[in-house]
């Protein structure tokens, strides 16, 4: 029985809070890895926004003020919930959403999956199932309007805090669909989750900030997430190039606009200032395969984000239909995507069924083509320069949501000899803990959180692939290649301060094979402060 | 009474076609998805399922020819219905139990199917031994390890505390019908139709429609029993047995890319011109009705225009 | 005041520029306007402004550019520059990081902007 128990209909009730994770709950770290003090909720937000399911806010829901306001959120979430069930509102994904409310055995197998529940100490609110089964009592009474359906399906109070915590829910899960993975029947629980911050973002206007107003609309305003607009971009591009030319003694240009070329490579843009080696270890590894290559500077054309894909269709589809739209006037054969796991499932998988005809640009990853380069000879390689233990994170978009799982191993092991596996990894992996959008929120105590309870799992996985290479004096890396999971591991090796006790650093792939490439200067990949 | 009996068994069956044909039909008239693939995905051939590989792992992967595994796909399938092998893995405790129930009920099937062989057999003046044989094995076998599957499960579901708080009145009564229905065949069996001569007789009867003849009590309520829960089933979570394809086949191994499908551009075309009605202001904000209106929009782009 | 000192606002948003403008002048200073990196290089050269503040999404000229051509130059590098953008920290770990960038900027407002401390950053700062 888990530590935290819960009734379904505890989350109705007046409490202050539903349930919290508190140090001694956590799912224990190897190498007695000590526990940060983490902080709380900050007081002024406490004022402003439903802050009633644990010591968390992520979604930031208004607080209602007023019983009018509360039953006016009551009322828009049931509205957007029929829209969740209408054939022609939801066209993208009623087909699951139904079948996981109609099929779920609520056997609970699918809980020991989620590294949430893990970590949280089998946390009742994080099983993958619990923030379902509200949902699943509500549609069933409220929108189905199923005869005895409080006999049938359980009994559900329906008030504000219900919504408001179910909203919240939402937030406690990196749709990384492992859960759904072990599911007997098929059911999504995941997809829930996603169906939940649909509602509240396509009906009622609410989502994380970092998703919505600083995120996708900043894309479609300015051109980039980041706010960086094609001039900056470029420019920044520019210098990228000038420094690491020098840096690395290998003469390249970045091409941009470049009408007709080959391949449209789509950065995800934030790489572009946090990690510029890994624009710039694109450009030389692309140069030296002498592609013919471009990026876009068209709005949405240099930044491969779809913040859609965690919380909102509509978003999402102008995303993707951006992305094409860049493709299309450049006259490009293809679009490959760089390092950035939701942006590969964005535009290769879920576009397929969503980009009208004449923007259906062929779209794929850049792994393998990746792999096909270090294969093909035309790059002389020594992988003594990687002869450090690396070991490799499988962003779920691309492994379990993808099923690109070699590629990246064939490049390990040609050019890494201390390679390592975690344990479980391919489609079976754990996700980061950043996944859905959390890498990329530092706001409040999220960033604790996420070190604490989202991303645990995965530090844990990747103490445990270097136990035989402990200690400072051994310089160990981290293959991670997409942003955000980058981003989350980033957080995780801070936080943890396993750069300093550990020589532990992260990175992508391409990283890695550039600083094996002979005529590249040795050190590309270094073990200094970030 | 017998004939009342006939009667509510013919409504059981029509309603029970009836109800697992709705929820297909209803299923299959959905709009198209979007992809939505969760990989192993078994059919992926060249060696690439037995890793969780996927077609997407070539370059050009649109230009090269597709490698698929049937043989695969079965395999994986056969371990799933067969062996329950996702509960196998992830959830063994319980996997003693609904093992059981989910073997009882899959005999209690081969029973009612040689059952109606041998009737057939038996209307045609043949005496089918070998398949009475199968009938006499299947049936209390099926019985006795679904109720004893069942009793497993209603005992979890009752003393589980993580499973309580997801159980509902219908899991508890679902699982006792299941006892029930079961334990009044097996008492049937044991002391008014040992042989299963009056439940082939029975069939015997609906097939020709000649519903007279039958008269034992115990055995009419089991037939009512068991008529009772098929036409229940398809009204409950249970309609896994059957939505579960789908499931499986049409969502989470549902892979196939549009590579220039007529057939495909023609369903994009048709969602694509779904009205949507969504009230949040970056969508309803701008007068656009259809989801094409809406998604080649760029509602930032527009307002910085206009100012 | 004969020696008043003189903000230089680079800027092409125009309702940020105004705000930032009134924001300064309601503190004494002076006050130079540029809506774009070029022309702001020039003004800067012409008037030798006591500080710059500046944009970095702009058209035609980036912010990060016009940066680099500040520190770059003889005659303004020792102008202290504050950066005032809405894209985070990543520009100054950018900046940082880039052996092209001479220097670092003396000053870093993310967006929306927090007045008093930008307030207290400039007058730390001349
Ligand atoms: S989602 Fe699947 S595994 Fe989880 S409780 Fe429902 S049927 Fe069981
Ligand atoms: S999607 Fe991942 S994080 Fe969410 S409930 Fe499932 S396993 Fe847990």
């Amino acid at each position: 029985m888990s530590k935290k128990s819960l009734t379904i209909n505890d989350v109705s009730k007046a409490s202050p809070i539903l349930t919290k994770v508190d140090n001694e709950d956590l799912m224990p770290l190897p190498w007695n890895i000590k526990e940060k003090e983490s902080k709380d909720i900050a007081e002024g937000i406490q004022n402003d926004y439903a802050c009633i399911l644990d010591d968390v806010s992520v979604l930031n829901i208004p607080k209602p003020k007023t019983k009018e306001e509360e039953q006016e959120l009551v009322d828009k979430f049931i509205s957007g919930m029929k829209k969740s069930f209408s054939r022609t509102d939801n066209w993208t994904f009623l087909t699951m959403l139904e079948t996981t409310m109609e099929n779920c055995a609520k056997c609970n197998t699918c809980s020991d999956a989620c590294h949430l529940y893990e970590a949280s100490g089998q946390n009742e609110m994080y099983r993958p199932n619990y923030r379902t089964e509200i949902f699943r009592r509500i549609y069933k009474k409220y929108v189905k309007k199923e005869p005895f359906s409080d006999l049938r399906n359980g009994k559900v109070d329906l008030n504000w805090r219900t919504i408001a915590r179910l909203g919240e829910m939402s937030y406690r899960c990196n749709i990384c669909r492992r859960c759904a993975q072990a599911c007997p029947i098929g059911a999504d629980n995941a997809l829930v989750a996603r169906e939940i911050r649909k509602i509240f973002s396509q009906e009622m206007g609410i989502a994380p900030p970092e998703l919505h107003k600083g995120g996708s609309v900043n894309q479609m305003r300015t051109g980039s997430s980041t706010q960086m607009n094609a001039m900056v971009a470029k420019d920044n591009v520019e210098f990228i190039d000038e420094d690491f030319a020098e840096e690395t003694g290998y003469e390249f240009h970045t091409p941009w606009d470049v009408e007709g070329a080959d391949i449209l490579l789509i950065h995800n843009a934030g790489e572009i200032m946090a990690w510029p080696d890994n624009i710039a270890a694109f450009s030389i590894i692309f140069e030296a395969a002498g592609l013919s290559w471009t990026l876009s500077s068209e709005v949405a054309g240099y930044d491969s984000i779809n913040y859609g894909v965690f919380y909102d269709d509509v978003q999402y589809a102008r995303t993707a239909i951006l992305h094409a739209q860049a493709a299309k006037k450049l006259g490009v054969k293809k679009i490959v995507l760089a390092e950035c796991g939701h942006a590969h499932k964005a535009l290769t998988v879920i576009a397929d069924r969503v980009l009208p005809e004449g923007l259906q640009i062929p779209r794929e990853s850049c792994f393998p083509l990746l792999r096909d380069i270090v294969k093909s000879g035309k790059i002389k390689f020594d992988p003594s320069r990687n002869n450090f233990p690396v070991t490799l994170h499988d962003p779920c978009n691309v492994t379990r949501l993808m099923g690109i799982i070699k590629p990246q191993r064939e490049i390990m092991k040609e050019l890494c000899p201390q390679f390592r596996e975690m344990v479980p990894n391919g489609p079976h992996n754990y996700c980061c803990g950043g996944g859905s959008g959390f890498a990329i929120m530092h706001r409040n105590n999220i960033g604790d959180w996420r070190n604490k309870v989202t991303g645990r799992k995965k530090i844990s996985q990747i103490l445990n692939a270097f136990s035989d290479s402990r200690g400072p004096e051994i310089e160990k890396y981290v293959c991670a290649p997409c942003s955000n999971c980058k981003g989350q591991i980033r957080d995780l090796i801070e936080g943890y301060e396993l750069l300093d006790k550990e020589q532990l650093t992260y990175g992508g792939i391409v990283e890695l094979i550039v600083n094996a490439m002979v005529d590249v200067n040795p050190g590309f990949i270094n073990w200094e402060e970030f | 009474m017998s004939l009342f009996v006939y009667l509510i068994t013919y409504a059981g069956i029509v309603i029970f076609c009836a109800a697992v044909l709705k929820r297909i039909i209803s299923y299959i008239n959905n709009p198209m998805h979007v992809r939505w693939e969760l990989y192993p995905v078994p059919h992926e051939g060249g060696g690439k399922a037995e890793y969780g590989g996927s077609y997407l792992e070539e370059v050009d992967w649109w230009k090269k020819p597709r490698e698929t595994s049937k043989i695969n796909e079965l395999k994986v399938m056969a371990a799933e219905i067969l062996g329950l092998k996702a509960v196998y893995e992830y959830n063994r405790p319980l996997w003693f139990v609904t093992y059981p129930f989910h073997i009882g009920l899959y005999f209690t099937v081969m029973f009612l199917v040689f059952l109606f062989i041998g009737s057939i057999a038996g209307l045609m003046g043949i005496e089918a031994l070998t398949i009475m044989a199968i009938v006499k094995f299947t049936g209390p076998l099926g019985f006795i390890l679904t109720i004893c599957g069942a009793a497993g499960l209603l005992y979890k579901r009752l003393t589980d505390e993580n499973l309580k708080i997801y159980s509902s009145i219908e899991h508890y009564f679902n699982l006792i019908l299941f006892i029930v229905t079961m334990g009044v065949a097996v008492l049937t069996w044991l002391f008014v139709d040992p042989d299963f001569v009056m439940a082939k007789t029975f069939i015997a009867g609906l097939i020709s429609f000649k519903l007279t003849g039958i008269s034992n009590p115990l055995f009419l309520i089991q037939i009512f029993l068991i008529v009772a829960t098929i036409t229940y089933i398809p009204f409950t979570h249970m309609s896994h047995f059957f939505m579960k394809y789908f499931l499986y086949h049409d969502i989470r191994w549902d892979d196939k890319p549009n590579i220039d499908s007529p057939e495909t551009n023609a369903k994009i075309n048709v969602v694509l011109n779904y009205p949507i009605t969504w009230s949040a202001e970056h969508i309803a904000g701008h007068g656009k009705k259809t989801w094409a209106e809406v998604a080649t929009f760029n509602p930032e782009a527009q307002t910085e225009k206009e100012q | 005041m004969n020696d008043k000192k003189r903000v230089l606002v680079v800027e092409d948003e125009v309702d940020v520029r105004t705000y930032i403008s009134t924001l300064f002048q309601d503190q004494g200073y002076g006050i130079l306007t540029a809506e774009n990196g070029k022309e702001g290089f020039e003004l800067a050269i012409k008037e030798k402004p006591d500080l710059i503040t500046l944009d970095i999404a702009m058209p035609s000229q980036s912010g990060m550019r016009t940066f680099r051509m500040f520190k770059d130059s003889e005659e303004l590098k020792s102008i202290p520059v504050i950066i005032i953008t809405g894209m985070g920290e990543d520009v100054s770990s950018f900046i940082k990081r880039l052996k092209g960038f001479s220097s670092q900027p003396e000053g870093f407002m993310g967006k929306p902007i927090d007045e008093e401390k930008l307030i207290k950053m400039v007058s730390d700062l001349i």
